[in-house]
């Protein structure tokens, strides 16, 4: 195949992916969540808020500021949203069994690599897109100088490039190397993340400087840019907070990027290409010698590792079903989900009962990073808990079973519920003895994140809409430890009744949302 | 009994892949078929409370089921043409899940229904390891926990190997003694010996619901063999419905659907019955 067959090879599939992407519900869904986040985080100064403030002094609405301050908003959502939007293409061709085409096709194995990569470059740049265009908008409305595309531009450029390669790099490589498919990979890329995250703070207090070049989420060039103006040793605070409304605003300079800044950038998008050209060298081609028989593949993924040793633990699980069996209706049905979920991953019982044991033993005080910790790993474990059915090819058999479909979703979202109670629901009993407006808060966060993740997975048909909004929101709700809303469930005690009223309303909300996609899709 | 009356599904204005189908089913194995596109599956969907027709009303021993979804649910047995299994769950799991939610508290029942379709040695092997007959054994007991006086099966054959192909025709059969089993194919074998009715479909209407036997008395006297030279073959291939043609040497033998003798020393011969309902596709065709 010579180099313009190639190109067009690759340039056809590219698009191709970019569109199937771009016509997912999931696109839509984190559109909108997007849009929301953008409006909320560019606060309203007349309100006591403000996007960016240095040494308590709020930084006034330019070109530059709203650029900067939502670039840094922006890498750190689209590096783990982007990633679990992106990954999981190849698992859908082995699933529909176009893997083996494309296996035995001339389609070369590389080129293919590379399509795929760049239609989840398109993809996510299109994203980033509709992210600039909000917070354009924003501009408008909230701005204080004209809109300077150019300076957005060059902004967007300088931090969110490097994030966008390196996302759609290790998001192809996850897909394209049998031991990282599955939920091993996800669980390294979002170690990863948080890695960076603590990086970015060290880096802010002048240490690991030398790690300046691998910090592929930018935050370094950020804080670089700012410091380079400004004193924000002591005070600096990006994203929505209050501010000294007696301090006169500051003012940013139209262009905060010197030409270091912009080599070292320009040397982390090289590095971030890293993770796809692994991806190039070590991609599976679908070989059935790689991929199949599916126990051998997902023993070499870290998660399914541990599962498959934890697998003797599944037994625990057994008395779940009897249980099931016994009760009645929509009870016993709710319970065999419970069942289900344990028993197809037994690392889940090892963690549930050393959950029970340490909510025993831990001082009161401990209890809520006990319960961080726990819903952290329940909300990863339920993630896929509402398109199971679908994934497996269950879904006509299990929605033509008393009940039918409507029921299956409430059913769902009811064994999330229930699972996140046995996960938290020792440590909450002991916290209702001397926190009953924190255990209220477990309870009213649990209920809202389980209708988000049932009706999330129903709307979307992808696991990884809700885990990509959980697992950015849980590091929200970690670092903003006064905002009552933040706390969702509430392990920082900030959480107050009306925030509580607000989720539970929420809740409510996105479960009767999935209930009125549910008889939509049946009705047509 | 089952009884569809003027059961109509629309997909939008321009598909109906289902229209106004009348139908009454009591007990027995009836053959669903047609060929891809007919609208068999959407049938079975429809049967199985998966979807709601867009009219028309469909009774189970009396009950709306399109009002009232529950009146079949507990009774149905439904197996789709495509399915799969659950990851990192073995068989026994599989059905422990099924029957909790089917309500089925014997446990027993799951051994039975596992040793009759030949799995009960395999019950804690991960059901995602299956080949593609045991999956679909696996799935045939699934459909069988709850005890259903209706099952519903889709394709059931695609990729058994023969021997499972007749195991399950066997199975299939015996539930027929007493029970509703409507099982669509497009492969006539699979239902031949084992229907005692087929309800045969063409662009999303019934064209015709009959014994085999009734099916094979109606084509008999359209079916003709005959031994032809290559030259008259091509003639014949424009004028007439070839239905099999087999190359000896220099000449073709010939079976072909007509309802008089198609060319010189042609002669009438036992239509087998994929022959038969060949020989009524064409028969319709001319018609319309």
């Amino acid at each position: 195949m010579n180099w313009h067959m190639r190109w067009h090879t690759i340039r056809t599939l590219a698009l191709l992916d970019a569109r199937v992407r771009l016509r997912r519900t999931s696109t839509l869904v984190t559109l909108l969540a997007v849009v929301a986040l953008s409006w909320l985080m560019i606060g309203n100064p007349a309100d006591g808020v403000t996007l960016l403030s240095i040494q308590e002094a709020r930084v006034r609405y330019t070109s530059a500021a709203l650029a900067l301050g939502s670039a840094s908003m922006a890498t750190l959502l689209f590096a783990i949203a982007g990633f679990y939007l992106l990954r999981g293409r190849m698992a859908e061709d082995q699933r529909s069994g176009l893997g083996g085409v494309i296996g035995a096709s001339a389609a070369g194995g590389r080129p293919f690599v590379l399509a795929r990569w760049c239609g989840g470059m398109l993809y996510l740049l299109a994203l980033i897109g509709v992210f600039m265009l909000t917070v354009l908008a924003c501009h408008l409305v909230r701005g204080e100088g004209p809109i300077q595309p150019l300076v957005y531009l060059g902004t967007y450029l300088v931090v969110l490039l490097p994030m966008a390669l390196f996302t759609a790099s290790c998001a192809t490589l996850c897909d394209s190397w049998p031991p990282l498919m599955g939920k091993g990979g996800d669980l390294l890329y979002f170690l990863g993340w948080m890695g960076q995250l603590s990086m970015m703070a060290a880096i802010k207090n002048g240490a690991l400087t030398s790690a300046i070049p691998v910090d592929f989420m930018g935050m370094s060039a950020i804080i670089a840019a700012l410091g380079a103006h400004f004193d924000i040793r002591d005070s600096m605070q990006l994203g929505m907070g209050g501010f000294d409304a007696a301090l006169a605003p500051l003012t940013l300079p139209v262009w905060m990027w010197s030409a270091q800044t912009i080599a070292i950038r320009t040397f982390t998008a090289l590095l971030a290409c890293l993770p796809l050209w692994l991806a190039l060298v070590l991609f599976h081609r679908f070989s059935p010698d790689r991929m199949k028989p599916a126990s051998t593949r997902t023993r070499r993924s870290p998660l399914a590792l541990l599962n498959g040793w934890l697998r003797p633990l599944a037994r625990l699980a057994q008395p779940l079903f009897a249980l099931a069996a016994r009760l009645p209706g929509v009870a016993g049905q709710v319970m065999a989900d419970v069942a289900l979920t344990l028993s197809t991953a037994p690392s889940s019982i090892a963690v549930l009962l050393a959950a029970q044991v340490m909510a025993l033993a831990l001082d009161a005080r401990q209890l809520p990073p006990l319960i961080l910790a726990c819903v952290a790993f329940w909300g990863v474990l339920v993630s896929d808990l509402s398109t199971r059915d679908a994934d497996a090819g269950c879904g006509a058999m299990a929605a033509a079973l008393p009940g039918g479909a409507a029921r299956r979703y409430w059913r769902q979202l009811a064994a999330v519920f229930l699972l996140g109670l046995m996960f938290t629901g020792v440590a909450a009993l002991r916290l209702a003895g001397t926190a009953p407006l924190r255990a209220l808060a477990l309870l009213s966060g649990l209920f809202a994140l389980a209708a988000f993740a049932t009706m999330l997975g129903r709307t979307s048909g992808s696991a990884r809409t809700f885990l990509a909004l959980f697992l950015f929101g849980l590091y929200m709700a970690v670092q903003l430890d006064t905002v009552a809303m933040a706390d969702v469930v509430g392990f920082h005690g900030a959480a107050t009744p009306l925030s509580m009223l607000a989720w539970a309303g929420m809740g409510l909300a996105a479960a009767w949302a999935g209930h009125v996609r549910e008889r939509w899709d049946r009705a047509s | 009994m089952l009884e569809l009356q003027n059961v109509t599904k629309s997909f939008g204005k321009q598909v109906t892949a289902v229209a106004d189908l009348t139908l009454r089913l009591p007990a027995g194995v009836v053959g669903l078929i047609g060929h891809n596109g007919a609208g068999k599956t959407t049938l079975m969907q429809m049967i199985a409370t998966l979807s709601k027709p867009s009219s028309g009303r469909i009774l189970f021993d009396g009950a709306d089921i399109v009002a009232r979804p529950e009146a079949i649910r507990a009774r149905l047995g439904y197996l789709p043409q495509d399915f799969g299994v659950y990851r990192n769950v073995t068989a026994l799991e599989f059905m422990q899940y099924f029957a909790a939610l089917k309500g089925v508290r014997d446990p027993a029942r799951i051994r039975r229904l596992l040793e009759l379709v030949n799995l009960h040695d395999q019950a804690r092997r991960m059901a995602s390891t299956f080949s593609g007959g045991m999956l679909r054994r696996l799935g045939i007991a699934q459909a069988l926990l709850n005890d259903p006086d209706i099952l519903v099966v889709d394709e059931p054959s695609a990729g058994l190997d023969p021997e499972e192909r007749l195991r399950l025709r066997n199975l299939l059969a015996e539930l027929g003694c007493k029970k509703l089993v409507i099982l669509s194919t497009h492969i006539v074998s699979d239902v031949e010996t084992i229907a005692g009715r087929l309800a045969i479909m063409k662009s999303g209407r019934l064209v015709a619901c009959d014994t085999p036997d009734a099916i094979l008395g109606r084509a008999r006297g359209q079916v003709w063999s005959a031994s032809v030279d290559a030259a008259d073959y091509e003639a014949l291939k424009a004028s007439t419905h070839v239905l099999q043609a087999l190359r000896q040497g220099e000449r073709v033998a010939l079976r072909i659907a007509h309802p008089s003798a198609p060319c010189a020393g042609a002669q009438l011969s036992e239509p087998s019955l994929e022959e038969a309902l060949m020989a009524q596709r064409y028969a319709l065709q001319e018609a319309a």
